[in-house]
């Protein structure tokens, strides 16, 4: 008897162990933090979702600029899948961050915070990507406006992730910081759910090509036994 | 009131996220898989009408 084994599930499957081994980190290994105690746990999939944003974007970026370079439309349909799953997760990292925020700060929200003012743009700015393409009249138009503004609204980007290293306001800085530094199973637990997402996304946008190109292939077909 | 209600909600909201956006697509494929059946059954027909 022979398996055949899917790359995409294969991916998936490695995903589901790792989300499985984190939850185990997260909330069993992983000592409670001695100032926000468990409500601190919020952040191992906060994190994560948020480093899976800007992953998604970035690729959106990237392969905006393949696009307009190429005009290869398979370009665009990456673009536009890694967009939409780079909002998912953003919409996840805002809905998670405020619920912290409540715990530790007694406020959902703080307007001053850059961080979190940059970030929110940066999900408005995709999610108007997603209207932009939805109304665009032709497949090239529609293409075109969205690499460029898939482009333009990974500026956010760097500047939502470098925020809270540079005005150091409300948004706590758990990477790269001396004093902030994390203990090292709270590092492992946060590494192997950011490593989790990472295959998750892969295999989302995997799924997502393979939808789009796949309804694209239907639509085809339709017009041609109509006609 | 305690804070862990927070982190309950957090996870929900993490899981019931992740979970609707992979049953999203896999009912999408599932759909696309069933017009590619369609599809295959309705150029199988006009085939055989045109051997006829």
């Amino acid at each position: 008897m022979r398996f055949k084994i899917n790359i995409k599930d294969l991916i998936f499957g490695v995903a589901i162990i790792l989300i499985l081994i984190s939850i185990y980190l997260a909330f069993i290994y992983t000592p409670t933090h001695t100032t926000m105690g468990d409500v601190q746990r919020i952040f191992y999939f906060h994190v994560a979702s948020a480093w899976l944003s800007y992953l998604a974007f970035g690729v959106t970026f990237v392969t905006g600029i393949f696009y307009l370079k190429s005009k290869d439309f398979k370009w665009d349909k990456i673009a536009f899948a890694s967009a939409e799953i780079g909002i998912v997760f953003c919409t996840l990292a805002i809905t998670t961050g405020p619920l912290w925020g409540k715990a530790v700060w007694g406020a959902f929200w703080r307007w001053e915070d850059l961080k979190l003012f940059i970030t929110l743009v940066l999900w408005l700015i995709f999610i108007a990507y997603l209207a932009l393409r939805a109304n665009a009249k032709s497949k090239v138009s529609k293409a075109n406006l969205s690499a460029v503004f898939g482009i333009i609204g990974f500026i956010c980007v760097p500047l939502s992730f470098a925020a809270n290293r540079i005005w150091q306001q409300y948004h706590p800085t758990v990477i790269a910081t001396s004093e902030g530094s994390l203990q090292s199973s709270m590092g492992m637990a946060l590494g192997i759910s950011v490593i989790a997402f990472t295959f998750l996304y892969i295999y989302l946008l995997i799924s997502k090509v393979e939808i789009d190109t796949m309804r694209e292939i239907i639509e085809e077909i339709k017009q041609k036994v109509g006609g | 009131m305690s804070d862990l209600i927070y982190l309950y909600a957090a996870y929900t909201v993490i899981w019931a996220g992740v979970f609707l956006y992979v049953l999203k697509l896999h009912l999408a494929q599932r759909k696309l898989k069933q017009e590619t059946e369609m599809l295959k059954e309705i150029i199988d027909e006009k085939k055989n009408k045109k051997n006829l």
